[in-house]
């Protein structure tokens, strides 16, 4: 399956290798996803979801395998680097959002990861758009 | 008069302390992260400036303490983001090792006069004065003559020139994409990496800005008193603090252009009240243990009011 | 839009945080729980703007829960995670065939082997 989006193969992470506390988080590990699926992921506490999470953000550092990311490799790939074609969301949804900025803000420093950037952060086109994707939520905001 | 002179001066003091409060400013306020290379900084922005200017360049002389400022910073960001120590221990030992710097930079010696050996006509070394901004700004306005021939009013106006450029300037950088960068590193960390930008630079773009703001203070003090001296950083970060702090309780959290107006003005402000300080004969060495109880009792007083104690009066804190 | 991020509540933040992950048009979304936290209103409003968005924009999406109906409605395939392995993968017709409650069994069965070991 070479037109897969996400491609990991053989991914392997274990913490405190050789001492008595030796766990394998993940045990190599294969998953592919094609463009556009979307993947429910169960698992226990401790089955390994969260490894898997990290490895792919570039949180932590896989011991082995590859993870290959619309066929590039990006498992050595520094994790601000990757956010580029990454977005994730956590369980806390204070993690996501600066708090003393104004939504505005924080939807300009997102947005301008890959859009043209023009000399102030927010600017009167974007602003616009921000505001149009605020309503389209229907969260009040 | 004595009361409008005494109050010229302070304000005077306070715009020339301002940058530095600003510099606290970036580092507490903005990057949420206390930063103690403060006291170093603040010295090597004063020897180096003194070293330049008595080379006889004033003005390049007030650049290169902010050059200097800033590499302080990058060494204590280095050693936050690369070497991963406590930030509060970076900046101590920054600060410490800036002491030989500076000592080295005043030529080892403790103080340095802003003068220069010159021969006179008669073939004999004599001490003149070096050129300052204070010096050249004076000889602008002494044609004026009344008020404007005060030297305290002449450093009080151009330090406001200094303090408002730097106040709009700083306006404009944190509303750019790498200050607004900054802003949220101090706010949330993750969010910055999320959205795909090296939060390890842009916090020690941060510290470094701060720095560079805090040695750009010390050479303007240095120019304005016409010396450097090695012991005039001791207790700085807390005076900084004391006027981030008095800057708050008059601006509120109204904003980033709200916060750096207030930290400046929270400067003057405080400097004052010291000058109040002193006209009730308290002596002048009271200055550290007065700003360490103003920034205890602003800290404290939020917990306190949290945990519902009543403050003396009988009024609800 | 002028309102500080903090001011507003967890749902009305998180459903910010997803507009923020998506707003760069990234390759791959990652979900983490992320309406566990979230009080069922809110939740359920943001679990309809996640499926929502990422069918607009066609994002490739991992996402993780504890709720084996939403396991099951959402999405087009489920895989299940055990020991640092995918122990069950399933898609189509098998994936509709599948209740919740066979579901939860297969994933108390994986949790009891690994407390078993």
């Amino acid at each position: 399956m070479n037109d897969c989006e996400l491609n990991i193969q053989n991914l392997t992470k274990c913490f405190e290798k050789g001492t008595a506390n030796e766990k394998v988080a993940l045990d190599h590990l294969n998953l592919m996803v094609p463009a556009g699926q979307f993947v429910t992921v169960l698992g226990t506490n401790g089955s390994g979801k969260s490894t898997l999470f990290n490895a792919i953000l570039g949180k932590l550092r896989p011991d082995e395998g590859t993870i290959l990311l619309g066929g590039e490799d990006i498992t050595r790939q520094k994790d601000y680097k990757r956010a580029l074609n990454i977005g994730c969301l956590y369980q806390n949804p204070l993690r996501g959002t600066a708090p003393d900025m104004t939504i505005e803000e924080n939807l300009a420093l997102a947005y301008t990861r890959k859009s043209s950037r023009s000399f102030f952060a927010v600017n009167r086109r974007d602003s616009a758009y921000f505001r149009e994707l605020l309503a389209t939520l229907n969260m009040g905001l | 008069m004595v009361l409008i002179n005494m109050l010229i001066s302070a304000i005077s003091q306070g715009l020339l302390y301002a940058p530095m409060a600003l510099g606290v400013f970036v580092t507490f306020k903005i990057l949420k992260t206390p930063d103690l290379t403060v006291d170093g900084s603040f010295v090597v922005g004063m020897t180096v400036c003194a070293a330049v200017t008595i080379a006889g360049y004033p003005v390049l002389a007030l650049f290169a303490a902010l050059a200097a400022g800033a590499i302080a910073g990058l060494c204590t960001a280095l050693l936050q983001t690369r070497l991963k120590i406590e930030p509060i221990l970076c900046g101590i030992l920054v600060a410490t090792g800036l002491y030989t710097v500076n000592y080295a930079v005043l030529g080892g010696q403790s103080n340095l006069y802003l003068q220069r050996q010159v021969m006179n006509a008669a073939g004999y070394p004599v001490n003149q004065a070096a050129d300052t901004v204070y010096k050249s700004f004076g000889q602008l306005l002494n044609p004026l003559g009344g008020q404007w021939k005060n030297t305290n009013t002449q450093v009080m106006l151009l330090t406001l020139g200094i303090v408002l450029v730097l106040v709009v300037l700083l306006g404009i950088f944190f509303f750019t994409r790498p200050g607004m960068a900054i802003r949220g590193t101090g706010d949330n960390e993750e969010m910055v990496r999320s959205s795909s930008i090296n939060a390890d630079l842009t916090r020690t773009a941060g510290i470094m800005l701060a720095n560079a703001l805090v040695a750009f203070s010390g050479g303007l003090l240095c120019q304005q008193q016409r010396y450097a001296d090695l012991n005039c950083g001791s207790g700085m970060l807390v005076m900084g603090l004391a006027s981030v702090i008095i800057g708050q309780v008059l601006g509120g959290n109204r904003g980033l252009i709200v916060g750096l107006i207030s930290a400046a003005g929270g400067s003057i402000l405080y400097r004052i009240v010291l000058q109040l300080a002193y006209s009730i004969d308290l002596p002048s060495y009271s200055v550290k243990l007065l700003s360490t109880l103003i920034v205890i009792v602003a800290l404290g007083v939020p917990l306190l009011k949290k945990h519902g104690f009543k403050l003396p009066g009988g009024k609800k804190a | 839009m002028k309102t500080r991020m903090g001011l507003l509540s967890g749902g009305q933040r998180q459903a910010a945080s997803l507009l923020m992950a998506t707003i760069a048009k990234p390759r791959l979304l990652l979900l983490d729980e992320h309406t566990a936290a979230l009080d069922p209103g809110a939740a359920d409003k943001v679990m309809e703007l996640t499926k929502r968005i990422t069918a607009e924009q066609g994002i490739t999406t991992l996402m993780v829960t504890h709720d084996m109906d939403y396991a099951l409605s959402i999405g087009t395939r489920t895989i299940m995670l055990s020991a640092g392995k995918v122990v069950m993968d399933i898609s189509g017709e098998e994936r509709e065939q599948m209740t919740s409650g066979h579901l939860a069994e297969l994933f108390y069965t994986a949790r009891q082997k690994k407390l078993g070991q």
